[in-house]
């Protein structure tokens, strides 16, 4: 009898303990999901961020690339049109 | 035993189909039986057996049995219910009480079906008296007083109710409770007096009389037995007178009036004699023996004592014969005859100790069945306090395993959560760290490509420094060296221009380098300034360049957009000042359908757009627009000038 009444006792306590501890970590839970959900709104605009400047890079890279494939053939012309000058020199005098 | 007569004279009044037993109405009822059918036929026929009863009781059931048959051919279920309690009186009579009480219940049932409620309390009462006969007191009231409850609330006859109330009374006065048998005595009383029935009044007031004797309240016994004595011969009933003259003698005896009380006693015996009722008769005369000692007359107290005896020892009277030899053992030994007085002391007790054996045997078994259900009640009890016991048990393991459900219950639960929980951290984790890595790999990305472009504008300021010596060393050249060949100097001035055009187009590839997005504004600043510079090399062109004031200057496009429609707006002037020999350049920004028009338009000599190929500035243009993802028109007739629309 005596035995009973103390299982029962045990049992609801450690039960109501158990609820207490439930509630916890759903607490627990929904704090550790705002803050991940922050964590990765802050992430990712960092990474928007850093995407937009990918695309000015990018651009700019590709101006440069443009850029120093016309200065190439321009150069190219410049030195051929200098030698035909040096070409010219020579021969006038 | 007068008890019981009263009742059945109770009972006779109480059926008022019947009559008192006579043979002029027998004989009468008989004869008008032959001539009826049916339903006034069983009605006779319940009568003549009533009024058989204490005369012959075979022919009573006889009749009974018929009224019966009848009642049932002819399907009357009232009829039935009559000739049933017919034949519960008629065993009643004979003294099988338990027959009589089946037949009184089926009569009830009958008159319940039928809803006869004077009928049902009729049964009621019946009943009532033949538990009380049996002896269970308990039963006989609760029949009594369902049948008063019916008497008191339905319109019946009057005397009905103070009928069940002395019925009442008397079974009251036979467990001893006087003063509850004389309380309902009274309450009939009254009603009888209401409705001034004699009779009623006389039976009811010989009732009290008698309970009044018990209560020792001698002085109104008698004068309630008196009343009743004078009325019972007033009204012809002289049978009854003797009980009353007794009642009165008892009372007076006790009140010390031997004489009178004597007197009394022998007028009873005189009538009770020619009645031949033996058993009140030697009842009386043991109460004239009692008194006639207490008077010291007892040689007529041993005359009656032994006429008692001899009476009670042929009738078995066995009560009155045990007091008949106290009287006499007591009157003899006052006479002095002590031989006689211890014989009849003798028999007096051995009379007792047998009455007492039937008593004690009584007693002893009475008190055995009171063991018996003491003994039985201990053991249910027993057996309850174990089936509470189980009870409380299995109530104890209810709630252990409720308990222990609840828990299992709250342990997946919180297993649960935290499965949950951990999955979402490893997915936030997760997602994190691809964030973080897709992070760390754009940013090195960007800085690799920031380097890149570092090193490439290192580069196109030292392109830009050379390109600015070879310009500055030509001029030198042209302007130092006064060089007469005309070959040499076109050579060197076109070196010049294309190494001029070659900065440039490095000035303006750095300025879009140098800004993340060019706005409008930017453009136009631009714009404006190649229209100056292209302004200052041609001074017979106009320019005109306009730019719509709806326009929004802070729209920003990005740096390759910019570059592009730069370029276009620089091949289209370049296009009209060197081929369309233009005198008049028109340059718009224009707002069209909310996109951004800008057209270069001239009045040169123009060019047929279906026949012509295109060259690679016109190649360009649609290129550097596709590019974009914008829409460029190029309008153009001969000698009417040309309109190239860039829209976005």
């Amino acid at each position: 009898m005596v035995f009973n009444l103390l299982f029962n006792t045990a049992i609801y306590i450690i039960i109501i303990f158990l609820v207490i501890f439930i509630i916890k970590v759903y607490m627990h839970t929904i704090r550790l999901n705002l803050i991940g959900k922050e964590k990765q709104v802050v992430l990712e605009a960092s990474f928007n961020k850093e995407k937009i400047k990918s695309q000015i890079i990018n651009e700019h890279v590709l101006l440069a690339n443009n850029l120093e494939q016309s200065i190439f053939n321009r150069l190219f012309e410049i030195s051929k049109e200098l030698i035909g000058l040096q070409k010219l020199l020579l021969n006038s005098n | 035993m007068k008890k019981r007569l009263l009742s059945i004279i109770f009972l006779v009044f109480t059926l008022s189909c019947f009559s008192q037993t006579n043979n002029k109405r027998l004989d009468s009822l008989l004869n008008v039986s032959k001539s009826q059918k049916e339903m006034p036929l069983v009605s006779t026929l319940n009568e003549i057996s009533w009024e058989f009863k204490n005369a012959n009781i075979d022919s009573a059931f006889y009749y009974a049995r018929k009224a019966l048959q009848i009642s049932k051919k002819s399907n009357s279920k009232k009829a039935i219910a009559f000739s049933y309690n017919s034949l519960a009186s008629c065993f009643e009579n004979i003294g099988e009480l338990d027959s009589a009480l089946v037949y009184h219940k089926k009569s009830l049932n009958i008159k319940l079906e039928i809803r006869n409620n004077e009928g049902i309390a009729d049964s009621y009462n019946n009943m009532g008296i033949v538990y009380d006969l049996k002896g269970d007191f308990a039963k006989s009231l609760e029949n009594y007083f369902e049948a008063l409850k019916i008497y008191e609330t339905e319109d019946v006859p009057f005397d009905k109710a103070p009928m069940v109330l002395s019925n009442i009374g008397i079974v009251y006065k036979k467990q001893k409770d006087y003063n509850k048998a004389l309380n309902y005595y009274k309450k009939a009383l009254k009603i009888y007096k209401d409705n001034n029935y004699d009779f009623g009044v006389v039976v009811t007031s010989g009732n009290i009389g008698s309970v009044l004797l018990k209560l020792k309240e001698f002085d109104s016994a008698i004068v309630y037995s008196t009343n009743a004595k004078n009325m019972y011969s007033k009204l012809g009933y002289h049978r009854y007178v003797p009980y009353m003259l007794r009642n009165i003698a008892e009372a007076k005896d006790s009140l010390k009036l031997n004489e009178e009380s004597q007197n009394l006693y022998k007028e009873a015996i005189k009538i009770f004699k020619d009645e031949n009722n033996l058993y009140e008769l030697t009842n009386s005369e043991l109460g004239l023996a009692t008194s006639l000692i207490t008077s010291k007359n007892y040689n007529e107290a041993i005359g009656n004592a032994t006429n008692a005896l001899n009476i009670s020892a042929n009738q078995g009277f066995k009560e009155f014969e045990v007091q008949a030899y106290k009287i006499l053992a007591l009157a003899y030994s006052h006479l002095g005859d002590f031989k006689k007085a211890y014989l009849y002391n003798e028999k007096y007790a051995l009379g007792k100790d047998s009455l007492f054996e039937d008593t004690k045997t009584k007693l002893i078994f009475d008190l055995d069945k009171k063991y018996e259900t003491e003994k039985k009640e201990k053991e249910i009890l027993a057996q309850r306090a174990n089936i509470a016991e189980k009870e409380l048990d299995i109530n104890q393991k209810n709630t252990q395993i409720i308990g222990l459900v609840i828990l299992a219950l709250v342990l997946s639960l919180l297993g649960y959560l935290l499965y949950k929980q951990q999955k979402l951290k490893n997915q936030q984790l997760q997602k994190e760290n691809e964030l973080k890595e897709a992070l760390i790999k754009i940013e090195t990305q960007n800085s690799l490509q920031e380097q890149r472009l570092t090193i490439s504008r290192d580069l196109h300021d030292n392109i830009g420094a050379q390109l600015t010596f070879i310009i500055s060393s030509i001029e030198n050249l042209q302007y130092g060296f006064k060089i007469t060949n005309e070959k040499l100097t076109n050579k060197l001035m076109s070196i010049s221009a294309f190494t001029k055009e070659t900065i440039y187009e490095l000035r303006d590839t750095i300025w879009a380098m140098n800004k993340n997005e060019i706005s409008l504004e930017d453009l136009q600043i631009r714009t404006t300034n190649f229209i100056e510079k292209a302004n200052i090399a041609s001074d017979e062109t106009v320019f005109e360049f306009n730019v719509d004031s709806e326009l929004n200057k802070d729209i920003t496009f990005t740096s390759v957009q910019g570059m592009n429609m730069y370029r276009i707006i620089q091949e289209a002037i370049n296009n009209a000042l060197k081929y369309a020999e233009a005198k008049i350049i028109i340059v718009s920004f224009k707002k069209v359908n909310n996109h951004l028009e800008i057209s270069i338009s001239d009045d040169g000599k123009g060019f047929d757009v279906n026949d012509i190929q295109l060259g690679n500035g016109l190649n360009n243009m649609k290129k550097r627009a596709a590019d974009m993802g914008a829409n460029i028109v190029m309008e153009s007739q001969i000698n009417k000038g040309s309109n190239i629309v860039l829209t976005i």
